[in-house]
This record gives structure tokens, sequence and C-alpha cells, in this order.
């Protein structure tokens, strides 16, 4: 069945301000895909951001959104979700917004377990603001802030939300929508924190410098380092270097959700203190 | 002159909608499509300078990556009996013709 992306999208508001052949859009697209897919009322779901380019998408989505300050989208979509727990709270940031600015944010968000679905759309840089090296720009690459190549490690940012405590973890690419889409929908569905990572292409700003210029030779080199987990199982270790794996990361089903918690509680402590509802 | 063309498939239940308007002309649709049904062609009017637009409809094979890979919302594939209620740009409704 044919998705009609245009009726959870403001319309009016499109083309949209991305550069042409920007993954954004893809991951936007991927998002509203999944969505239609669960069926979620587009007025029964909340859309988070704090500040970047990606964080640019809840301004074309009709739903109710809402556009942070930089790097506090979590925050802001706790307090959504903790005012109305039985509603959808989807948070969309970039990778500066989320590792950088909001990395405080983000790791403490994981360990609570709070059931909100975070979308991190990883292009490698801050293109906003001029393409300076983000926590995920890699080994060497070059950004306006490191002309002579980054010596700085990059941030796996899957590894650090399984290792926060998140309890679904996932990674996709542009490269691959419909893959995308598939662990969206995992991540939404899933009753807890759960992030899911979009590796994404800024040839403007990463690209230009890196000679990937071109959107269709800098989505093509995406999907040339990425592995999905299944054949990556099967390949030796040698052969792995320097490829991202992408699929389903992590997933625990097992640990409380925090709304859950937090609801019991008030349950315990108002009989505790004879009070009845 | 409409931004919105559709081009119908003889043989097949196939429609392709392209909205020139929200097209950049990023060439991503053209190299995703296996069959070669896409094609990007100068557009002087455009600020990027380039649009898609289809060069035999009758090539397509129903794969719909070009729908999904394109990231400004401007190619949609779809089934005959889908197309309309398909919301377009503006939020104007569609109408099967």
């Amino acid at each position: 069945m044919a998705v009609d992306y245009l009726h959870y999208l403001r319309a009016d508001k499109l083309p949209h301000m991305w550069c042409p052949g920007c993954g954004i859009g893809i991951v936007v697209k991927s998002m509203i895909g999944a969505i239609d897919a669960l069926g979620w009322d587009k007025n029964e779901t909340a859309v988070v951001s704090g500040i970047g380019c990606t964080s640019r998408a809840p301004g074309y989505m009709d739903m109710n959104t809402l556009h942070t300050t930089h790097g506090r989208a979590l925050t802001f979509a706790t307090g959504v979700k903790m005012a109305a727990p039985d509603k959808h709270v989807i948070v969309i940031a970039g990778d500066g917004d989320s590792s950088a600015i909001g990395g405080n944010h983000f790791i403490h968000a994981c360990r609570r377990n709070i059931d909100i679905t975070m979308i991190i759309v990883n292009n490698n840089i801050y293109g906003m603001t001029g393409g300076q090296f983000s926590p995920t720009t890699p080994y060497g690459a070059k950004a306006a802030t490191t002309p002579h190549g980054n010596i700085d490690p990059a941030f796996d940012l899957g590894q650090l939300a399984i290792g926060a405590g998140a309890t679904y973890v996932a990674r996709g690419s542009v490269d691959n929508g419909r893959m995308l889409q598939k662990y969206l929908k995992d991540g939404m569905a899933h009753h807890g924190f759960s992030v899911i990572e979009a590796l994404s292409n800024c040839h403007t700003q990463f690209g230009r410098r890196n000679k990937m210029s071109d959107p269709v030779v800098m989505v093509e080199w995406i999907a040339n380092k990425v592995v999905t987990k299944a054949k990556a199982e099967k390949m030796p270790p040698e052969e792995l270097e320097g490829k991202i794996i992408t699929g389903e990361l992590h997933r625990n089903d097992e640990r409380p959700e925090y709304t859950d918690e937090y609801s019991q509680l008030i349950q315990r402590v108002q009989k505790k203190a004879g009070v009845h509802q | 002159m409409s931004n919105i063309t559709r081009h119908y498939a003889q043989g097949k239940d196939i429609v392709i909608i392209i909205d020139r308007n929200l097209c950049k002309g990023c060439d991503i649709c053209v190299q995703v499509c296996t069959p070669g049904t896409l094609e990007l062609v100068d557009a002087p009017d455009k600020w990027e300078g380039s649009v898609v637009q289809v060069k035999d409809v009758e090539l397509c094979n129903f794969c719909r990556l070009c729908e999904i890979q394109c990231p400004d919302f401007a190619i949609r594939v779809v089934k005959k009996a889908e197309e309309e209620g398909l919301t377009m740009a503006k939020g104007k409704k569609t109408s099967a013709e």
C-alpha cells in the first residue's frame, strides 16, 4: 500500500530547505513510512528536536512538534512523555546535537529507559554552522576546523547507547531506505528507550572537503562502508576494518520502563499515605 | 502549467507522479533506477539547474526505489487504484483523470 507521505507533512512548507540530495529527507521519509506502518495517529504523536539541519525536520511534519534549544531535545521530550505517557514521542537529532551538546542528556535518557524513540541522523559533521568537526567525524577526515585531518577518534553512537543502557539500539543508513524504515518501525514499537542511528550524507560540508561533493558519490561511499550484522558475523576481522555494522545491535525487553515505574510509585505512595483516587 | 506530471504505463498497473516544484535534481533517483526509467534534464528556471523527468514509463518494474530514496518527496510510484486521495504539495488532494 502506498504511503501518503504528504499527509504527515506540512505540504505548504515544501520544498524543504535541505540541500539537493541530503539524506535527512530520506530519514524523514523512512520515519513517516514507519509511523504509517504502525498506524499511529499523527495527532497522538509528538516530534521533538534541538538545533541543526536535522532538527529542522519537525518544522515540516504535521504532528505535535517542538523545536527546542541545542542538545536539549531529550529533556523536552521527557517532559512531554511524563505529562502524556499514552502519547508517542519521537526525538530527531543530529550527531552533534545528540552526542556533543546534548551528550549528557543522551546518556541519562538511555539509563532511564523512558519510552522515547530517538533518531540520530549521523552525517559526521556540523552541517548548518559551516562544517566544523563533530564527535563522529572519522579519524583523518577534513572539516572546516580540521583542515589537515581530524586527529580525534570518532564516537560509535550505537555502542555508546548500549553502554549507557538503551534497551533498543539499531543502525541503518540512507543508502537503504527500506532497511532504515524497518529499524525505525521496530524502535518505535519497542516499549522503552530506543536509539536508531541513521548514517547520512552531508556532501555540502563533509563531502566537499573529502572529495565527495556529489550526493550520489557520497551515498555510494556510505553504501560501501556499511556491512549488515548478519554478513559481518561471517566475515574475518581484517575485512571488517573500517566498516560500520548496521542492523539491530541490541535489544532488551526485560528492563522496566520509566513512566510505568513512575505511575507504580505514585500508586504505592498514595496507598501508603491513605490517599484514595 | 502544472508542476505535477503523471505518467501511466500502458501494459502495467503503474503510475509515476513527479512534482517538478519539489525536485532539486540531485540525481539519486536516476542512479538507483536499474531499468533506466528516469533521466535528468537541464532546467534553467530551477536554481539547481536540473530536474528529473520520466524517460520511458514502460521500463518501470515497480521496485519503488526512486520513491523511497528521493529526499525531496518529488516522486511517487503507485498503482492506478492508489492514485486518488494522495496528498500533493500545497495540501491539494489529487483526483484521478
